[in-house]
């Protein structure tokens, strides 16, 4: 039913775009999340070290911290739509 | 379709609408914070550092006779912002150290009954002797401060690491 009709084709393939789109979105979506719980967790190491007064993690943990968030910036480009120039 | 509604195309139900983008890109911004404090907590740390380290000058804390033996007293040293525990733990014998636990810098109180001090954040124990690490999380013992008695007056005079 519909074979060889360029309409349902069309409409088809639409629908297999929006999943994949779909998809995409939701591994980042998770993929950021993940990288946020590590941020967290770095946070709550570095802050443990701040208050202890040892000092030794802190700058450590500011490297990783900012390395998530340059991933998460990478991710967040990866499914914007980029601007026509 | 009526004419407002060309004008007007998005009900207030969908105004509110977030979508999975948009929700994505809020988590951006958690990143950045999370990002962010944990660069604060590093420029706290090299402020603190390059104050460097705290001139002491000798400082009067008190009289022998205001303190009764297993008694305990805060006084602040080398600042007034520096809070210490002095104990008196015999009759001849005074010793004091800083109050902030060495795991999270939570007060330490004297606990009389076990000579003991205590952290009550995180069950953390120290000696009341020499501040050693008895139980509990704290990685450290307690900086001791040098306790001079000139007469009937009690002088702290410096801080032991």
């Amino acid at each position: 039913m519909g074979y060889g009709n360029p309409g349902v084709s069309s409409l088809r393939r639409i629908r297999a775009e929006r999943r994949g789109g779909l998809t995409v979105i939701y591994t980042v979506m998770v993929s950021i999340l993940l990288l946020i719980v590590v941020q967290f967790v770095l946070l709550v190491v570095a802050l443990e070290d701040f208050l202890s007064g040892s000092r030794t993690v802190l700058s450590g943990a500011a490297v990783a911290s900012g390395a998530c968030f340059a991933a998460t910036c990478w991710l967040i480009g990866y499914v914007t739509p980029k601007r026509a120039s | 379709m009526p004419a407002w509604k060309h004008d007007f195309p998005v009900s207030w139900a969908d105004d509110h609408y977030v979508t999975r983008r948009e929700f994505t890109k809020s988590l951006v911004l958690v990143s950045c914070a999370a990002s962010v404090a944990n660069g604060a907590l590093v420029a706290m740390g090299a402020l603190e550092k390059r104050r460097g380290p705290e001139t002491l000058e000798p400082r009067r804390i008190g009289f022998v006779h205001d303190l009764p033996v297993g008694g305990s007293r805060v006084f602040g040293f080398p600042g007034p912002e520096d809070p210490c525990l002095l104990v008196r733990l015999d009759a001849d014998r005074f010793v004091a150290f800083r109050q902030k636990c060495t795991h999270l810098g939570c007060p330490v109180l004297y606990r009389k009954e076990s000579r003991k001090l205590h952290c009550p954040c995180h069950e953390g124990f120290f000696s009341a002797e020499d501040g050693k690490v008895l139980a509990g999380p704290p990685p450290r013992p307690l900086p001791r401060i040098e306790l001079v008695r000139k007469g009937d007056e009690l002088w702290a005079m410096g801080i032991q690491a």
